[in-house]
């Protein structure tokens, strides 16, 4: 191959952070032009979409009322994803425990509280 | 499309994805089922840190198992990363071999990690001697430390072609089998998805295939974004899948079972009778 796997993947993974590949080469310069990076892109953002309304359905619901959701997805997007669901939630609603809306505020604080109640090990009490 | 074989189908079981949810559901669905398949990484949980299988949902599980064979598919072993796999994925196959009986594991010829980096997405590896190096040892790898079978299964290729794929698809996947001994999940809503946004042949794919290996057949249905078919396990099946699996059984005399995919978060839109329709239709199409 023109480049090695080792950064071959690396440069696949600078282009859908929307960075240069470390080490050029063709084949990374013609995903980087295609319009298949972008579909690539769309997914895991509709992906991470998706588990954040799951995971935080009042605080998405009332951020889509004020018409403030597609920013709020477009901040978290370049972000690093991390293999827990309730992580991606949590980093998404720290965003909001001090908002300016005081109902969001509470909302985000309320729906953070739930999960890691959700995920606590669960004691076995006497 | 492409032209049935004349040779006799065999009858394989009928098997559904499940990672929990409803109890309803599941009662009312097991019935069409004789294999039930869980994916560890999602009814995975945090908890200090690392990730672990909530004890109901083991609980749940030797339930299911009492009566169901119960099958493991993995999507974050992450088995073409060049800098390792996942060992946290691991931790969760090592959980569950210890508590639950499984007759085989499967997982995806792609990489989700880079650097220990998630991409938040699946890809598809080069189609070349140091891919096809690289993956035969992790296959082998996984082989010595669990003695359940495994299987590898066929991943939706999206980003454009890379010039040193040598290998044709078919090829590349009779290499895999051929070395390590592994099964084949064959995907056919895969092999679709690459026939519609790659022009992948499927005459010439099906007619290269080693079937022997092929244990096990998935089938789904997702949606179409700008014209690409995407593999998100969100919708019932059409009958180009239907078809696809009809040429795949025919042709692969050691299929055990097909499963039909479909994600928790789908659940409610499919809806609870159509996927209880969905499993009597698949049921009398191909386990008759």
């Amino acid at each position: 191959m023109s480049v090695d796997l080792a950064e071959l993947q690396r440069g696949v993974a600078a282009l859908i952070r929307g960075a240069a590949p470390p080490t050029p080469d063709p084949w990374l310069e013609e995903v980087a032009t295609s319009p298949r990076l972008g579909l690539v892109q769309y997914i895991i953002t509709s992906w991470r979409e998706m588990l954040l309304r799951r995971s935080a359905p009042l605080t998405t619901t009332l951020l889509d009322d004020a018409n403030r959701l597609a920013d709020s997805f477009a901040r978290i997007a370049t972000r690093p994803e991390s293999p827990f669901t309730e992580d991606l939630a949590c980093a998404f609603l720290a965003d909001f425990v001090d908002d300016e809306d005081p109902l969001v505020a509470e909302v985000a604080r309320f729906e953070m509280r739930m999960i890691d109640a959700a995920h606590a090990p669960r004691q076995s009490g006497v | 499309m492409v032209a049935l074989s004349p040779l006799p189908a065999p009858s394989p079981a009928l098997g559904m994805s499940w990672n929990g949810g409803d109890e309803l559901l599941l009662q009312r669905l097991l019935p069409y089922v004789d294999f039930v398949e869980t994916t560890p990484d999602t009814i995975a949980r945090k908890q200090h840190g690392r990730a672990v299988i909530p004890d109901e949902t083991l609980d749940e599980l030797r339930r299911i198992a009492t009566t169901k064979t119960l099958l493991v598919h993995g999507v974050g072993l992450s088995i073409g990363s060049h800098d390792g796999w996942c060992e946290d994925y691991l931790s969760l196959l090592d959980q569950l071999f210890a508590t639950v009986d499984v007759a085989w594991h499967s997982e995806h010829l792609g990489y989700t990690r880079v650097d220990g980096a998630m991409l938040g997405t699946m890809l598809v590896l080069p189609r070349a001697a140091e891919a096809l190096d690289l993956l035969c040892r992790r296959i082998d790898a996984i082989q010595e430390r669990y003695a359940v079978p495994f299987l590898v299964e066929n991943v939706v290729d999206l980003l454009p072609p890379h010039p040193e794929s040598r290998y044709s698809q078919a090829r590349f996947l009779n290499e895999l089998t051929r070395r390590t001994g592994c099964g084949l999940l064959l995907d056919v809503y895969n092999l679709q998805c690459d026939a519609q946004n790659q022009r992948l042949d499927l005459d010439a794919f099906f007619d290269e295939l080693d079937f022997r290996p092929v244990r096990e057949v998935h089938i789904a249905n997702g949606v179409e974004h700008d014209g690409v078919r995407l593999d998100v396990h969100s919708r019932r099946t059409d009958e180009t899948a239907r078809h696809l699996a009809d040429i795949v059984l025919r042709r692969a005399a050691n299929v055990e079972v097909i499963v039909y995919e479909f994600l928790p978060q789908a659940i409610r839109p499919i809806g609870h009778d159509a996927l209880t329709e969905e499993l009597a239709l698949l049921h009398a199409r191909f386990c008759a």
